[in-house]
Parts: structure tokens; C-alpha cells; sequence
């Protein structure tokens, strides 16, 4: 399964700005929670949510991190909302997202939550592996002084990868494309 | 957040940053992705730069007429002989060598609606011994082509965690009929999978040995 670059997208926003491997930890276990959270019960439940717009939803998340990362609500809002909560909240879509995907996959239902609890652990591994390339890739790329001179740059760019994601689940949304 | 020396922006700068993403994604999309992906080129940069060669029509829905048309048979993926049943982990259970009854379920017949969301598979199976003769009919109401895997589990006492089945067809059609033996008794039927974007209507005929679920 070749999905999850938007997810991937949207964590690295998340630790684009924190230093601390502690910091890194605590948020990609909000993340992480809140995808577990909606997966399992969006597969259990058999919620039916559509999947273009769920997956606009975390297109959406990206360019909130983005603009979060440019300080655009310290500047617009005058308070930058809860980043732990913000996390979690994405996180949560994002699990319907997983959900929906994982649905299609979707055979019986016997044995259903073990196997569901495979491939949520199986995603997480997934994600930790490119987490540990991304991170490893950013701290190098952290000891020069082009990090912070181009992180606006980055972080714009991430935006304009989020509006690109939306438009194409938008896209596929209003276009029958199955 | 601790942020450390992190650059701030003014206002202006803020926004201009904002409409330039929007501005960037958006020209990807209508630049690339509109014509690879949705086969749609309102510049004419997918055939300036080749992206609407990466258009491949997946849309079902429409009537197919049955042809040997190399570009008919892109619309849908290859069913590979790999894709069928449980997996190769998962014994078949002893149950599938039990002999025959003297005696099947008694002949009936039946039509079954069964309704497929978008984007969502739903199985529907009837039980049957041994041996059963059944013969079945099944076509979408509005034709579009779904993907069905028509397959059976063995009767257990004490069905395991994986359960073994075996798929007697994997296709994709909007309609199919045939007569089917069972090769052994258990729960037998239909995945259906509706890949379109609406949901569908699947109207089943069955006749001959077997009995249905309570509702």
C-alpha cells in the first residue's frame, strides 16, 4: 500500500520545529493515539466515511502545520491554538482515513480486531522507519544555517503540498474517479 | 512548542506566503495532476509535457461490451491465481474430507437484494451440504462492473481464528450466472466489492439445495 505520504507529510511538520527526541516522542504518541483511536473504531463500528474527504481533511492538516510552523497564528490570531490537542485531533482524522482504506481490504469479519490490531502495528512500524529517515535526514540538514533560513521556504512548501493534496481529493471528490 | 530562533514573518509576508502555496499547489494540480490522474487538460500542458499519457480510465458504470480490446482489459487489474482464498498459512480444515449426506436441503428458490455502498465490499452466502446443486444468478441494477470473489467455508465445530476459505472465482462483472456443486458443506456466497463512487444494488437469484441465513 503505497498511501500514507500525506500522513508522513503532516509529521514532519509536527517535529519540523522540536529539537528534544522527548518532545518528538510526546507528539508522535498523540498522533499516534489518535489514529489507533479512529481506526479501530472506524473499522469496528464499520463507519462509513467518505474516504476523498476524510483524506482532504489531512491534506487540510498539512497546510496547518505549515502555517502553524510560519507562526501564522501567533500573527493572524493573536494565540496559536493547543499543538498537543491540534495533533490529536488530526490525528484522529487521520485514523478514519487509515479506516477507510483499510475497509476496502476488508474480507471477514471473523478475527477482525486481532488482525486490525496487526495492521495498526504494522502502520505504526511503518511510520516509525520513515520517521527515523526523515529525522535522521533533518538533524543533518539542522547543523547547517540554511535549516532556520530556509525553514520558512520548507514550510511554505509543505503548505503548498497540502493544497495540492486538497485539491486532488477535492478533485476526486466532485469527479466520479473511482 | 519550545521554539528556539525560529523566523518570524509580518503580516503581509504571512499572507503573501499562504496565496503563494495555494498558488503553487494549485498550479501542480491543474498542470500534472489534473491530466494524469483525471484525464483532464485545461491548459494543454498534459499533452505539452506528456502527464496525460499516466491517464489510466478506471471508471466502471458503463455498459461493457465483452471485446478482446487490449485497452478494455487495462480498465481493471489482472486477477492473479495468487489472490485466491485464505492464505497458504491457513489449513484446509479436516472437515472439507467429511463424507457426503444421504440426504441435501430440500429444493428452493429465492431473489436477494443485497446493497453495496461506495467504496465498500458486503458478503452475502447461503449454507449448503455437501454436494448441493445450486444454481445462481446475480447482475447489478444499473450495470456497473464490481468486483466479486465467489468462495466457501468449511463447516467447523470450532471455526479457528483465520478461517480457511477456498474462492471458486475471483472476477470483475456486473452480472454472472452458473450452476455450482459445493465441494464441501459450510457457508457459501459473495464478496462483493463496489469500487465506483455510488453505492449499488446487486439483485441475486438462487435455486436449488441449500438454506439461507435468518435475516
Amino acid at each position: 500500500m503505497l498511501t500514507g505520504y500525506d500522513h508522513l507529510l503532516f509529521l514532519v511538520g509536527v517535529i519540523f520545529f522540536l529539537y528534544h527526541t522527548k518532545q518528538i516522542l510526546i507528539y508522535v504518541s498523540f498522533f499516534t493515539l489518535g489514529h489507533s483511536l479512529t481506526l479501530l473504531l472506524g473499522v469496528m463500528a464499520d463507519i462509513n466515511v467518505n474516504a476523498y474527504l476524510i483524506d482532504a481533511i489531512i491534506a487540510l492538516s498539512i497546510v496547518y502545520k505549515g502555517f502553524d510552523n510560519l507562526g501564522g497564528f501567533k500573527k493572524f490570531f493573536g494565540n496559536q491554538p493547543n499543538t498537543k490537542i491540534a495533533v490529536l485531533v488530526f490525528g484522529l482524522f487521520h485514523g478514519f482515513g487509515l479506516a477507510t482504506k483499510l475497509q476496502e481490504f476488508e474480507f471477514d469479519k471473523e478475527g477482525l480486531f486481532i488482525n486490525l490490531l496487526g495492521f495498526n502495528l504494522g502502520v505504526e512500524i511503518g511510520q516509525f522507519l520513515a520517521l527515523g529517515l526523515v529525522l535522521l535526514v533533518l538533524g543533518v540538514w539542522r547543523q547547517y544555517n540554511s535549516y532556520l533560513k530556509f525553514s520558512n521556504v520548507t514550510n511554505i512548501a509543505l503548505m503548498a503540498a497540502g493544497f495540492l493534496l486538497l485539491s486532488f481529493q477535492l478533485a476526486g471528490y466532485f469527479i466520479a474517479k473511482n | 512548542m519550545e521554539i528556539g530562533e525560529k523566523p518570524t514573518m509580518t503580516k503581509k509576508q504571512l499572507a503573501k506566503s499562504v496565496l503563494l502555496a495555494l498558488f503553487a499547489g494549485i498550479l501542480v494540480f491543474v498542470v500534472a495532476v489534473l491530466p494524469a490522474e483525471f484525464g483532464r487538460d485545461p491548459l494543454g500542458t498534459g499533452k505539452l509535457f506528456g502527464f496525460e499519457k499516466l491517464y489510466v480510465n478506471e471508471t466502471p458504470g458503463e455498459t461493457i461490451e465483452v471485446n478482446t480490446d487490449k485497452a478494455d482489459t487495462k480498465t481493471f487489474k489482472k486477477l492473479k491465481l495468487e489472490k485466491l482464498g485464505s492464505p497458504p498459512s491457513v489449513p484446509k480444515p479436516e472437515e472439507a474430507g467429511n463424507p457426503p449426506p444421504a440426504e441435501q436441503f430440500e429444493e428452493r428458490t429465492d431473489t436477494i437484494k443485497v446493497a453495496i455502498p461506495a467504496g465498500k465490499g458486503i458478503e452475502y452466502k447461503f449454507k449448503a451440504l455437501k454436494y448441493a446443486s445450486v444454481k445462481y444468478e446475480w447482475a447489478t441494477d444499473d450495470d456497473t462492473i464490481v468486483y466479486i470473489d465467489f468462495h466457501g467455508e468449511v463447516y467447523q465445530e470450532n471455526p479457528p481464528k483465520n478461517v480457511f476459505y477456498e474462492s471458486y472465482t475471483l472476477a470483475y462483472s456486473n452480472n454472472m450466472t452458473g450452476t455450482f456443486t459445493t465441494p464441501f458443506e459450510g457457508k457459501h456466497g459473495w464478496y462483493f466489492r463496489n469500487e465506483s463512487k455510488d453505492p449499488v444494488n446487486v439483485t441475486l437469484r438462487l435455486k436449488g439445495q441449500y438454506k439461507l441465513f435468518e435475516q
